[in-house]
């Protein structure tokens, strides 16, 4: 039991970060039906963001928590303004394309990204040791050990999104990504602004996704660059399973992923990525829209 | 004379073999270079496989590199661990080569339908997903299968691919797509892709098409691996990454999605262009990668989409025909291209 | 002998009954008319005429042969065939291949034969693009035979659609506003053209139609639908002149002004 609640603790960690991750590919789904092949990619390039700026400005100090949360937010937007980037540049002109066009230039993004980071002599190929952010602390509840550092980033996730629900419920630029999403024609000739509206969906896509990247590098301290295919992928996955265009979906479909990799993973640890998968092919044999999604019936 | 006018390709596809061959043999293409020209033929293979669902039927499978790692290690299995092929008289190793590389397609194309069932009947971008999810659930489950190597991949598969026989599968592969596509099967997929409601209600049973195309191409695809196991002799399941079915979809898109001659020339190209960029270290990956959205972006038909090589002689899709069996023909081909661009 | 039979066909959505008790019966050679205001269902009898929806209640017949639960392949096979609202061609292919790819499902050379391109694939093919040039030049089309469809002027678009309609061979042929969109002029050659279709070539005919002036012309007998339910039924004569109709296509004013 102590080892299930401890599991749980660790899958529910691992989970926010997918669930964070998710998120992005969701709203980018959701309001440009396209699969960003290149999302994982913005994990990795906040985690480097992140990573640079620890070792710019606060080499070899233990960071507050104020202050870490700082760096974080600061590596966030810096990797949201590059989302912004990737999208006017190389997603942009092909709106109006077949998705499909869109998604192999997600993929060529994404080769260029990774092997830009990898040829610029300031990052190269070599794995970078992640900075500790915080100090962890351990305590005990009852017998069960747990991890100071894993129950913030679980909360924190958790804040920022239901921050994020506010924005997209509550404010006005989350009205107008609503109404994108539903119609981009439609909300156009309603004098919504749809060109801020994909940018700012992109902006904070990336922005989570370099919030992920360093919760992730934080628990596993090696950055590479091509860390953010594999967590990609099953954050895509996540997204897939809570039913994608769905930011709720995203969240549970992400925290279902993380326990569920961390469950498998400690009976054993090769099946665990094929698991994943096996679950996500049952789910939509079931339920094809996912979790959450609703069917999408096509007008004849 | 007039036939041979007619049919060209009977004089030019040997013609690029011999060339080929000896070359090899006089030593002016070192064997590295063949390797790349032989690896350059299984993604051919491998590219007008992708084709028949994506640029065909109009569905995405953006896993297609578990095809091939079943193609691959089901050959390898048959030729290496049940049947002891090295050990044997070599026209015994061709007949062995050729079964296996038939069981390698047999198996791909048994899992080709066991993912196309189910997830073919749905309407949407299912397939997708299933497919990126086959191919990583498939190499999860090569990864803790002893007997096909597990993680330390499977060695000492026996060399029975050549360049002879590769290009022999690679002009099966392309003139099997070609013959699809213009005929009523293929013309259904066709059909599928440009608008399934109305393929439909025209009398097309739209799973069944879509499920034998996929089959077809699953089949491909499996002796696409099996010949990439002969010829490098070592497998490793992380070789069939996700990242490998990305390559093809580049190779793909970048060629000239739904145009034959499109996926032969953008895989050829596209293997080949890593190699010559060779001289650019680190750099050349990069370019690669700039270079495709580039393609994407300023021709998003692909270098060749809505052209064919004349020689295929293809007649479905009022295609642009271009290549060098013009030089014997006195009369091109003229299609009326209304507005090539606008089409696709 | 009827071809085309709704036997008390309703269908629902959710709540909301979009069709209520549609009953057709629709012989050889005959032309009937289904009116009605926008969002009358018109469209939805339709697709469920052509198993694209399946009616919730009551069966529907195809050339005496029950339809339930079978996909719109299995009605096009059964012998009928449909044209859209929204022009639905083929539109990446070039006019002779769309009337070729309706042709598909009545080839007679298999998986193998295709492959191996044996003399029935060649003979069967030849016999494909003859019915289909036929078919071109029967409609006029056969100089435009290697344009791309989304290429085509919106009128021969229609035509199209109806030309790769009859590629099937169909029994009976749905057409889902023919008419939309076009001139005066273009419109009578709609109406020339449906008119061949019945004549001449003894197709039996449904069509769906806004053009009140087109429909009065050409049709038999006419169905009026609102709000899914059938309010009125029979001759052009008898349809234009009842009241409930009228209310139906002007509002509560016919309904004051009768009271």
């Amino acid at each position: 039991m102590e080892k299930f609640i401890q599991l749980l603790v660790y899958g529910l960690q691992l989970g926010s970060i997918y669930a964070l991750l998710a998120i992005g590919y969701t709203m980018v789904f959701g309001i440009i039906r396209m699969i960003n092949m290149a999302h994982g990619d913005f994990l990795m390039m906040g985690s480097y963001a992140v990573f640079f700026i620890v070792s710019l400005f606060f080499a070899d100090q233990m960071l507050g928590p104020a202050i870490a949360l700082f760096v974080i937010l600061a590596g966030a937007s810096i990797t949201g303004f590059i989302g912004v980037g990737v999208e006017r540049i190389a997603y942009k002109p092909l709106r109006n394309r077949p998705k499909i066009s869109s998604m192999i230039a997600a993929i060529g993004v994404s080769l260029f990204t990774q092997n830009f980071f990898r040829a610029i002599p300031f990052i190269g190929p070599n794995p970078r040791t992640f900075p500790k952010l915080l100090k962890d602390v351990l305590f005990y509840v009852g017998p069960i050990q747990l991890s100071l550092v894993r129950i913030v980033v679980i909360i924190l996730s958790i804040v920022i999104m239901s921050v994020l629900y506010f924005i997209i419920m509550k404010t006005t630029i989350g009205m107008e990504m609503r109404a994108a999403s539903c119609d981009k024609d439609a909300s156009s000739l309603m004098g919504i602004n749809v060109n801020r509206v994909i940018s700012a969906t992109f902006f904070i896509g990336a922005g989570l996704a370099a919030i992920s990247g360093a919760f992730y590098a934080n628990n596993y301290p090696v950055l590479t660059v091509t860390m953010g295919a594999t967590l990609g992928n099953k954050a895509f996955i996540a997204a897939v399973i809570g039913g994608i265009g769905d930011i709720r979906g995203a969240v549970l479909g992400g925290f279902i992923m993380g326990v569920i990799e961390i469950m498998i993973s400690s009976v054993y640890s090769e099946l665990a990525y094929g698991i994943s998968f096996v679950v996500l092919i049952i789910i939509l044999l079931l339920k094809p829209e996912g979790l959450l999604g609703k069917p999408m019936i096509e007008k004849v | 004379m007039n036939w041979l006018r007619k049919n060209s390709e009977v004089i030019i596809l040997p013609l690029i073999y011999v060339v080929i061959f000896l070359l090899q043999k006089n030593k002016i293409l070192n064997n590295y270079v063949i390797q790349i020209i032989m690896l350059a033929g299984v993604n051919i293979i491998m590219t007008q496989s992708l084709n028949l669902v994506n640029g065909m039927t109009g569905q995405n499978s953006i896993g297609h590199a578990g095809f091939m790692a079943v193609g691959a290690y089901v050959s390898a299995l048959f030729s290496k661990i049940i049947f002891n092929a090295a050990a044997m008289p070599p026209t015994m190793q061709t007949i062995f080569f050729l079964l296996a590389t038939i069981a390698g397609g047999i198996g791909a194309a048994i899992f080709g339908f066991l993912i196309g069932m189910p997830t073919l009947r749905l309407k949407g971008d299912y397939l997708a997903i299933v497919t990126l999810g086959f191919g990583e659930v498939i190499r999860s489950i090569i990864r803790i299968t002893p007997a096909v190597g597990a993680a330390r991949g499977l060695t000492g598969i026996p060399k029975l691919a050549s360049l002879f026989w590769i290009f022999v599968f690679v002009v099966i592969t392309i003139y099997i797509c070609r013959n699809y596509m213009d005929s009523a099967y293929g013309r259904g997929c066709l059909a599928i892709r440009d608008n399934e409601v109305a393929a439909d209600t025209m009398g097309i049973n739209t799973s069944k098409y879509k499920v034998q195309a996929f089959v077809t191409s699953a089949f491909i695809a499996g002796i696409a691996g099996s010949m990439y196991a002969h010829t490098l002799r070592y497998l490793h399941p992380d070789v069939f990454s996700y990242t490998k079915s990305t390559d093809f979809l580049v190779y793909l898109y970048a060629g000239g999605v739904g145009s034959i001659s499109g996926s032969i020339l953008g895989a050829f190209i596209l293997t080949a262009l890593p190699e010559v960029l060779r001289f650019m270290n680190e750099w050349r990956l990069v370019i690669y990668g700039g270079l495709l959205v580039i393609i994407i972006l300023f021709r998003p038909v692909g270098m060749f989409g809505g052209k064919e090589f004349a020689f295929l002689k293809l007649k479905t899709g009022g295609i642009q025909h271009i290549g060098f069996s013009n030089l014997f023909q006195r009369k091109t081909k003229k299609t009326i291209v209304a507005n090539e661009e606008a089409s696709r | 002998m009827s071809i085309l039979k709704a036997d008390h066909i309703s269908i629902q959505f959710g709540g909301l009954k979009a069709v209520n008790d549609f009953s057709l019966d629709l012989e050889q050679k005959e032309l009937y008319a289904i009116i009605g205001p926008n969002g009358a269902g018109k469209t939805t009898v339709f697709n469920m005429l052509t198993g694209i929806y399946q009616p919730t209640q009551g069966s529907i017949y195809i050339d005496g042969k029950l339809m339930a639960g079978c996909k719109p392949y299995q009605f096009t096979e059964a012998g009928l065939a449909r044209t859209f609202q929204n022009i639905r061609l083929f539109h990446g292919a070039t006019v002779l291949d769309n009337v070729k790819m309706a042709h598909s499902f009545k080839t007679d050379y298999n998986f193998f034969n295709m492959l191996s391109r044996t003399g029935k694939y060649h003979a069967e093919e030849k016999r494909i693009t003859e019915k289909s040039m036929e078919l071109l030049e029967m409609f006029d089309l056969q100089d435009k035979k290697n344009f791309f469809a989304n290429n085509l002027p919106y009128g021969e678009q229609r035509k199209l659609e109806i030309v790769r309609a009859l590629a099937t061979e169909p029994k009976v042929i749905l057409l889902d506003e023919p008419a939309a969109g076009m001139n005066p002029n273009e419109i009578d050659d709609v109406v020339s053209l449906i008119l061949r279709v019945q004549k001449d070539l003894g197709k039996a005919i449904l069509v769906i139609e806004h053009h009140m002036k087109m429909v009065m012309k050409i049709a038999e007998y006419i169905k009026v639908l609102d709000f899914g339910e059938t309010i009125s039924e029979g001759t052009p004569e008898k349809v234009q002149n009842d009241p409930k109709v009228i209310e139906a296509y002007l509002g509560g004013h016919a309904n004051a002004s009768r009271n």
